[in-house]
């Protein structure tokens, strides 16, 4: 397997390197596809935006520079950008419906998975977990706003609340999240919870 | 401060101003401390919620379609076929050659790479349609694995009117020397079958083979292999890649 760094390899595909394309396909085919999966809740969108994320990358058409972070969080937010648009262009972002809970899905043998894919695990199954720790309300507003990405007057419609509050609802729930992934991570197990 | 332009976040951040809006919206955060606080905190909030999708299987022949998507529009480095004096040289039954235990335990390994007829998809039928414009029929296709060397690529079989056409495409061939070729051979019961000899100074490429008429079919594999002139009738070199059929 190709150990380059996912910076050295994107300097390749910019010279039109496309081994380092294909290294870096194998290495985010299945994150790519599962969010996409999981943002469209359709096989054929989520094959569809993996290869518009991948047209995307091989045409530059939205450069990658090291200050916008880590390479594979700007692949993840193009997945989902990509994702929105194609739920948008077909009408379905109203139709998505919510998921209650996310499954653990791993079936092929460890070895043939990106190295990466075990830091993924973890980090998903804590994030999952701390989820499912939020209310029920935030946990909603999390899945309509980020998974969904409805604007904030779908929003305020969906859940019947003020158009002024969707914000900070949002804000709320998001801060929420992030205590619980530090109890689960066990950063601060101290802190009091206002949940 | 402005109130009302900072209530646009949730939308900015969806993606659902249009693009003056949007504009509009950019301007505003440059000076607007509590916008870019926010921002920053969301975006760092949000940055592993993609993980909590886990890990599914994509569906089977993902990669060659979404890798040819991505390359279609790439200019093909042009390779060079070589004229052959006797362009396909029949082995006759029984004739066991060296290489091929080992190619067949290689193949073997390579299951995943199988893609039956049945399996072909519109796309890889339109990539091929790209590069040729008459194409009638795609056959076969299938990913060149790796054997000896870093070599890899895609074979196909198109069936042309009465022609049947063999196209190769291949990236990070070894380099050639004085008067060494690659060889593509497809391979049935009866052994390989030399199907087009070419070269490229590139190392990689796309080269089309029009197969003699009445040439069988049902082909079981297909291998490129690394030859020392285009002489050999059966591979003597190395076999740089293969796939079953
Ligand atoms: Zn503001």
């Amino acid at each position: 397997m190709d150990k380059s760094t996912d910076s050295q390899l994107y300097v390749r595909i910019r010279d039109k390197d496309k081994v380092a394309l294909e290294v870096i396909y194998d290495r985010y085919e299945r994150l790519v596809y599962s969010f996409a999966y999981r943002m469209t809740q359709n096989a054929q969108m989520a094959e569809d935006t993996v290869q518009e994320v991948f047209i995307e990358l091989w045409r530059e058409h939205s450069p990658y520079t090291e200050d916008k972070g880590k390479f594979s969080s700007w692949l993840l937010t193009m997945t989902r950008n990509t994702s929105l648009d194609a739920l948008r262009k077909k009408g379905k972002q109203q139709e998505v419906g919510l998921l209650e809970k996310d499954t653990e899905q791993m079936r092929a043998p460890i070895d043939q998975l990106p190295e990466q894919m075990l830091e993924w695990k973890e980090k998903g199954s804590i994030l999952r977990k701390s989820l499912e720790r939020l209310k029920v309300e935030q946990r909603t507003i999390v899945e309509l706003f980020y998974f969904h990405g409805l604007s904030q007057e779908s929003i305020s419609t969906k859940l019947d609340i003020p158009l002024g509050t969707v914000k900070s609802r949002i804000r709320l729930a998001l801060q929420h999240l992030r205590k619980h992934l530090e109890k689960e991570r066990g950063i601060s197990p101290n802190e009091p919870s206002d949940v | 401060m402005n109130r009302q332009m900072c209530d646009q976040l949730v939308d900015y951040f969806n993606g659902q101003l249009s693009e003056i809006d949007n504009s509009s919206f950019e301007k505003h955060v440059a000076t607007c401390e509590e916008c870019q606080i926010e921002l920053a905190e969301w975006k760092a909030l949000t940055d592993d919620l993609p993980l909590v999708s886990g890990s599914m299987t994509p569906p089977e022949g993902m990669k060659e379609r979404v890798l040819n998507a991505v390359f279609e529009q790439e200019q093909i480095t042009p390779i060079t076929p070589v004229a052959l004096k006797d362009s396909i040289t029949s082995i006759k039954k029984k004739k066991v050659f060296p290489w091929l235990p080992a190619l067949a335990a290689v193949l073997m390994l390579s299951v995943g790479a199988n893609i039956f007829l049945a399996s072909i998809v519109k796309n890889q039928q339109q990539d091929i349609v790209a590069q040729s414009e008459v194409v009638d029929q795609l056959l076969a296709y299938v990913n060149l694995s790796p054997v000896v060397g870093e070599a890899s690529g895609t074979a196909s079989i198109v069936k042309h009117g009465d022609e049947t056409r063999v196209v190769v495409q291949a990236n990070s061939l070894p380099k050639l020397s004085n008067d060494e070729v690659y060889q593509v051979w497809l391979i049935d019961e009866n052994g390989p079958i030399r199907a087009g000899t070419f070269k490229s100074d590139s190392q990689e490429g796309a080269v089309v083979f029009t197969l003699p008429e009445g040439i069988d079919q049902d082909w079981t594999q297909v291998a490129v292999s690394h030859e020392p002139n285009e002489e050999s009738k059966t591979p003597l070199g190395n076999v740089l890649m293969a796939s079953n059929f």
